[in-house]
């Protein structure tokens, strides 16, 4: 004997008889398998569909124009819109109202974020922080942020600091959930472990809980990203004398809808950058973590 | 390590404290590669009569009366257990009778509501799973105890090695497979180098095969490193292997302590392991003839020695 098979004898002529079960061929080329077509797909398709679906749809709504489907009263096409950009960049109100947007939602982010993220850690770790501050943070988020505009115009006014915070407002809440769960949601067992090596409640924190927790802060950064844009929006309708809001005001009371349209634009592309960012700092915080999904 | 233990004779308390909390007194200055030092002065903070006693009398485990209650049941019911260094005892037991509650009393996890319980200041225990921080390269998870881990890099390093898997240092726990995690737990407990090793069903979750290496890996590390060693199995056979001592756990106190006179390296068919074997499945409550491959044991409605049923789980 040379080989060794695995392959049964046929010991009995009834497992010679023909098998009436579904059988699948999973070799690497058989046709139960589809690894290359899936990774071929998965190489072009990724950031084909990505950039592809948009680019269809700005061609659509371009010949929708073309055919006369709407005219540019109402939806401006996307040439019309690139004219407007130049136009908004030629007279310099452009180059003036990002970099405003920008800090309004940035700092409001930053306050925002920060308390929520302070008052995440402590009521994550401490049962007294849970206590002072879970129940009625848990009551205040249910307010949808947008029902505090009146009262933060009554309380702050209509110039910059109610715009503050309300960015600050909604930036915090979905830090201090995110945070809150991450760090109360970390494994006790590794926590004890780390008590049988005397480890003090300091280190435990910052060698288990803190790097354990870390992806669910950084949902909960992402989530304050997005809230804070979502809000910068909201901020800059009330009385903006400058901003990305107050350009689009503006034009509706001028009646430009292609002015409208690029300013929407901009916020649409913040979000995009935003995504895109917190993507690179999620590959770069969390190296440890396995990139799963369902192909 | 700690003088006491070597020679009682001249004995002073290194290294001993009582896990009450209160006597646990503030560690010694760390030495150079980041971990404390395991030795304290005789006159240190915290130590009692009993600590000095236990001492003295070359004990690195003096556990007397312990008692734990949950729920008005009494899981353990006047356990008293003593080891010196060097000792492995194996505790087996039906589930329920309180063998991890024990162990948990021991590292400092729980405490007893009643009882002595002393111990040494540095010790380390290897769970079930092995509970590394998946967010910490291997080495770092290794090295998790020290007080300043980058400083004690070379130390984890060494301890991988010696756990035959120093390839890995650098690798993210998800990585590994069960037995390479487990290996790594192993490390960790030893890179402390410990008076008392905890050890709760350590290779229960791990394949048959890699069980085998892991009680070949096991029983040299304790060779070398002399330990005093609490091993929670149910496999008696795993017991019979490694432990110089079986101690049986039944109706909350310790209902046979079996030392196991047998030549190392012991062979699962020599008859002297067999007969072992049979009076501890016996006392377990599972008569059962000789057979081959390892003995788990099943929980069991009734117990041969029973000393206090109302107590008693099952």
């Amino acid at each position: 004997m040379t080989t060794i098979t695995a392959i049964a004898p046929d010991e009995k002529a009834a497992a010679k008889a023909p098998l009436n079960r579904a059988l699948i061929d999973l070799s690497p080329n058989g046709r139960g398998r589809v690894v290359a077509m899936r990774q071929r797909i998965r190489f072009w398709g990724g950031w084909t569909l990505r950039v592809g679906v948009p680019m269809l749809l700005i061609v659509f709504w371009q010949l929708a124009l073309n055919w006369h489907w709407t005219s540019e009263d109402t939806l401006p096409s996307p040439k019309t819109i690139v004219e407007a950009y130049k136009y908004l960049w030629g007279n310099g109100s452009l180059q003036d109202a990002i970099p405003v947007s920008l800090r309004r939602a940035g700092e409001g982010l930053l306050l925002g974020g920060s308390a929520g993220l302070v008052i995440g850690i402590f009521a994550g770790l401490w049962k007294l922080g849970e206590e002072i501050f879970d129940a009625t943070l848990q009551m205040l988020r249910t307010v949808p942020f947008i029902a505090l505009v009146p009262l933060f115009v009554t309380w702050f006014g209509i110039e910059e600091p109610s715009k503050l915070a309300l960015i600050t407002a909604a930036a915090l809440f979905p830090l201090y959930l995110n945070t809150f769960h991450a760090v109360k949601g970390v494994d006790q067992k590794l926590i004890e472990a780390g008590k049988t090596f005397g480890l003090t409640g300091f280190q435990i924190a910052r060698r288990i809980i803190f790097p354990t927790a870390l992806p669910g802060i950084l949902t909960g950064l992402r989530f304050a990203c997005s809230f804070s844009l979502l809000s910068l929006v909201l901020a800059e309708q009330v009385n903006a004398t400058a901003g990305i809001g107050y350009l689009i005001i503006n034009a509706q009371n001028n009646q430009r809808p292609d002015i409208v349209i690029a300013g929407i634009w901009i916020y649409a592309v913040l979000g995009i950058l935003i995504d895109f960012f917190m993507r690179g700092v999620e590959r770069l915080a969390l190296p440890w973590r396995a990139r799963v999904g369902i192909g | 390590m700690s003088a006491s233990v070597d020679a009682p004779e001249n004995a002073t308390v290194d290294g001993v404290s009582t896990v009450d909390g209160v006597a646990t007194a503030d560690r010694a200055a760390a030495t150079l590669d980041g971990f404390p030092a395991p030795a304290e002065p005789a006159h240190g903070v915290g130590n009692t009569d009993e600590v000095r006693g236990a001492a003295e009398a070359g004990y690195v485990v003096e556990a007397l009366g312990v008692r734990r209650v949950f729920n008005g049941r009494a899981v353990l019911d006047g356990v008293d257990l003593r080891l010196r260094k060097g000792n492995f005892v194996a505790l087996l037991g039906p589930s329920g009778t309180g063998k991890t509650t024990l162990l948990r009393i021991l590292g400092g996890l729980d405490t007893a509501d009643a009882g002595r319980v002393i111990v040494p200041r540095v010790r380390s225990t290897v769970f079930q799973e092995p509970r590394l921080i998946p967010a910490q390269r291997v080495w770092r998870n290794v090295v998790l105890g020290a007080r300043r881990p980058r400083a004690a890099r070379r130390r984890a390093t060494d301890a991988l090695a010696e756990v035959g898997i120093a390839g890995h240092a650098n690798a993210w726990p998800r990585t590994l497979s069960g037995g390479e995690a487990q290996r790594v737990a192993l490390a960790r407990a030893l890179v402390t180098e410990p008076d008392l090793l905890l050890l709760d069903e350590p290779f229960a979750a791990l394949d048959a095969l890699t069980r085998i290496r892991m009680h070949d890996l096991l029983a040299a590390l304790c060779a070398r490193h002399e330990p005093a060693v609490v091993l929670v199995t149910h496999d008696v056979d795993e017991a019979i292997l490694l432990a110089d001592r079986v101690l049986v756990l039944s109706g909350g106190a310790i209902a046979l302590d079996q030392a196991v006179d047998i030549d190392k390296p012991r062979n699962r068919d020599d008859p002297r392991f067999l007969a072992l074997r049979a009076t501890l499945l016996e006392q377990l409550g599972v008569a059962r003839t000789v057979g081959g491959g390892s003995t788990e044991v099943a929980a069991s409605g009734h117990h041969p020695v029973d000393r206090n049923p109302t107590t008693d789980l099952h």
